[in-house]
């Protein structure tokens, strides 16, 4: 009884714990995946095609404009919303949830808004809000004068650490 | 949170860590092109959908030249974080036949060999990682070594597996991996001594307290080598293991068991009854209570009292038939779909709404019962294989609702353009041009004549032209007046006057030429421009804007197409994945259903033999 019962569990935890590395072994569900893997490919393939033809037809090159959003440390500044009005219009707004603003101080760049925009001059406000140093709310303004042409324009709105000043900058850098 | 969701949690936490392998790490670099940001920025959040989407979509609208091989070595990794190891192979062996600097190339041999090793080609894995020149970053270089302990622990090197752990340097918790693995391995294999020593370095290891994952490790190899010191008839180096699992953690109940079975072997037989007791109060639904409901009664046995121990094998019996009961009806709860609606993510709309989803076990009658299953590899990758195929299959419903706006805006567009078309074909102002030509060619000839005859008076400009009319008027009134009288003062002052303004045209004239031809060549580039904006117009409303649309219709058609097909595909290997996930949860349950029945069994035979027992020694009394 005693050797039995100790069988019986002994045998019962080595074959439920999980090993960490033999577990990593595919399951033999072997076609299954491939034929998962295949639809993946498939579907990627399709959703960058329609991601083309929809950005085609929607935002033309000729009166494409973008506008994204970039963090450089983003220590002194802990970045709540974002709003971008194009003259005087509210054109992009963005609540950030803890998730991208990690991402965004780990070097990714956000595309915050795509449209269009008729060629000439255009006046550009953006508006950030969030918690400066020493936990103060903090609400900043960067204005640029957008130059339209026929080409598509792409606007960066960057958040940077001014580590002299100890405060942050919100400088925009308009891309050729 | 219920307790079975903090042990799946944990045992998540531990299979997570240990399969992160994917996790890249760019190159410290500025980002030139804000594409490859933009990918880096859907990555970090593990939208691995997204950021492969973006990434594709400049690869073949306008690849990312600015960012080395960075975005190439960032896609291989993004398509084995989203489990399609082939495309990830191609990349990578694409990468290591570039020209690629060795840095990318290390990390490309790396990857390369966690794929030929989730493949099962252990000796191919090992050539890739032998072609690693420098050292990676730190994480993926702890992670470079773990991966060749498991290669040799797979190919039953463990001598070589044991000398790899002098690489590890940074990272404690790849070396703890490997440690655990190597004690595991060598356990199943016999070499107590051995195992109890690799087991034994993890399990003491100093853990912060904010480092669960390594706690968790700790614990579970704690528990190991307490059962290994049961086995190798250790029983109080055992106890001393089994102690040092966290009471608060999820391995405690085995732990608790275990402590039990250690003091049964040194026939402690009243000690161990303390931790069975205390875990017969938990939920009856753990394996571990109800092993432990079985061992008591045979320990109170064993301790010589067969009324106590009459009494615990009938609630042993009672309990098992009662969770038999409660288990039957859970497998018929997910043999009828109950699991697979509430295993159903709530949202498929945020992306990385589902990988957050993943630490949390759905809320069911039967997740309780599954609690193994679901901690198990197999179990997540099926699961998340399932929830890919219903994000794929959101995304496209999503273009499919898209796709008649898009017929729609297409079809007002041409409608608006048929509209225009007539009306700037009818524009008069496109005729014009002809005759604003002729004249351009009459003002050109015009030019010419006075250029040849030296005309500087044609020359004549605003008042210039007034004061010659008027002058011309005043020889035609001289002339008529020769012989009436005396007119040679006037004769001479006329004379004087047209001479000053020949004198001044034809001094002028080489400038006044030169600035009509360049009025004309100005007049030549706007009948020019004028011209060329007018073709464009033409070709525009006659071959290009038609063919647009034409265009737009044939790729519209084409994808429209495509979606319906993979939709379809979709629908039906979903439906598959859902089957496999039902039947291992079923299987689970089944097996669950068999060690139940083992038990009940167990705990009759005892209760029957321990009547038979006092029967016989009541007849037996005098």
């Amino acid at each position: 009884m005693k050797t039995s019962l100790c069988f019986i569990f002994l045998f019962w935890i080595f074959i439920t714990s999980p090993n960490a590395y033999s577990a990593e072994i595919p399951a033999p569900q072997q076609g299954l995946d491939n034929r998962i893997q295949d639809l993946k490919n498939e579907v990627l393939e399709l959703n960058r095609d329609l991601f083309i033809l929809e950005e085609d037809l929607l935002f033309p090159a000729n009166t494409q404009f973008t506008i994204f959003l970039s963090m450089d440390m983003g220590k002194l500044f802990a970045l709540d919303s974002v709003e971008v009005k194009i003259n005087d219009k509210l054109v992009a707004s963005h609540l950030y949830t803890e998730r991208e603003v990690k991402a965004l101080q780990r070097g990714g760049v956000q595309r915050l808004h795509i449209g269009n925009l008729p060629t000439g001059r255009h006046q550009m406000v953006a508006y950030f809000t969030g918690k400066g140093p020493h936990n103060r709310d903090y609400r900043r303004g960067a204005t640029v004068i957008i130059n339209k042409t026929s080409a598509p324009k792409y606007i960066e709105l960057r958040i940077t650490d001014n580590a002299s000043k100890l405060q942050p900058d919100f400088s925009v850098k308009v891309w050729e | 949170m219920p307790f079975f969701l903090r042990t799946v949690t944990l045992l998540f936490c531990c299979s997570l860590a240990s399969s992160s392998f994917a996790e890249f790490e760019p190159a410290p670099q500025a980002i030139h092109d804000l594409r490859y940001g933009e990918t880096l920025y859907h990555f970090y959040q593990e939208n691995y959908f997204s950021a492969i989407t973006r990434l594709t979509v400049a690869e073949k609208q306008r690849p990312i030249r600015d960012q080395g091989a960075e975005p190439e070595l960032l896609l291989g990794s993004l398509y084995l974080s989203y489990g399609m190891y082939r495309e990830a192979g191609k990349i990578f062996s694409r990468l290591l036949r570039s020209n690629a600097p060795q840095y990318t190339q290390d990390k490309a041999w790396f990857y390369l060999a966690r794929l030929r090793y989730l493949d099962g080609h252990f000796a191919d894995a090992r050539a890739a990682l032998q072609k690693i020149k420098n050292a990676l970053p730190a994480y993926h270089e702890g992670a470079r070594w773990n991966l060749l302990t498991n290669i040799f622990l797979q190919q039953h090197e463990y001598q070589q597996a044991i000398d790899t752990l002098q690489h590890f340097t940074d990272e404690p918790v790849w070396r703890a991996y490997s440690e655990f693995n190597l004690g595991v391995t060598l356990s199943k294999l016999g070499q107590i001594e051995q195992a109890q020593k690799w087991l034994g370095t993890v399990g003491q290891l100093s853990v912060p307290s904010d480092d669960q994952e390594l706690r968790a490790l700790r614990d579970r190899a704690n528990l190991a080598l307490g059962y290994t010191d049961i086995q190798a008839q250790k029983a109080n180096a055992a106890i001393s293991a089994f102690g040092r699992v966290r009471l608060s953690g999820p391995l405690s109940d085995k732990a608790l068991l275990g402590v039990g079975w250690a003091h049964y072997q040194k026939k402690d037989y009243s000690n161990a009854l303390v931790p069975w007791m205390e875990l017969r109060k938990r939920p009856t639904i753990n394996p571990t209570v109800q092993e432990a409901l079985l061992a008591i009664p045979h320990t109170l046995e064993l301790l010589q009292k067969p009324q106590a121990a009459l009494a615990y094998y009938n609630e042993a019996v009672n309990t098992y038939k009662t969770e038999m009961t409660r288990l039957a009806n859970v497998l018929h709860a997910v043999e009828t779909g109950e699991l697979l609606a509430a295993l159903k993510p709530r949202s498929l709309n945020d992306e990385s709404l589902q990988l957050r989803e993943q630490a949390e076990l759905p809320d069911s009658i039967s997740s309780p019962y599954l609690s193994n299953l679901l901690a198990s590899r197999q179990f997540q990758n099926t699961y998340q294989s399932y929830r890919e195929l219903l994000f794929l299959q959101h995304r496209l419903q999503f273009w499919q609702r898209q796709i008649p706006s898009y017929r729609l805006m297409l079809k007002e567009r041409e409608a608006s353009y048929q509209q225009k078309l007539k009306i700037i074909r009818d524009d008069k102002r496109l005729a014009q041009l002809t005759a604003f030509i002729k004249r351009r060619d009459e003002l050109a000839a015009e030019l010419q004549h006075i250029e040849s005859t030296q005309d500087g008076l044609a020359l004549a400009q605003g008042k210039e032209r007034g004061i010659l009319k008027r002058l011309n008027r005043i020889e035609i009134i001289l002339q008529h007046l020769q012989g009436h009288g005396d007119y040679s003062e006037q004769a001479e002052k006329f004379r004087i006057l047209k001479g000053l303004l020949s004198w001044k045209l034809n001094t002028e004239f080489v400038a006044r030429d030169w600035q009509l031809k360049h009025k004309m060549i100005g007049l030549d580039r706007s009948i020019e421009k004028t011209r060329a904006t007018r073709n464009a117009l033409r070709h525009s409303w006659q071959q290009l804007a038609p063919s647009t649309f034409h265009d737009y219709e044939i790729r519209l058609n084409g994808l429209a197409s495509r979606l319906l097909d993979l939709h379809q595909q979709i629908n039906i290997v979903t439906a598959e994945q859902t089957r496999f996930l039902q039947k291992l949860a079923v299987d689970k349950l089944r097996q669950r259903r068999r060690h139940l029945e083992n038990y009940l069994i167990r705990a009759k035979y005892g209760l029957t033999r321990l009547y038979d027992k006092l029967h016989k020694d009541q007849r037996g009394a005098p």
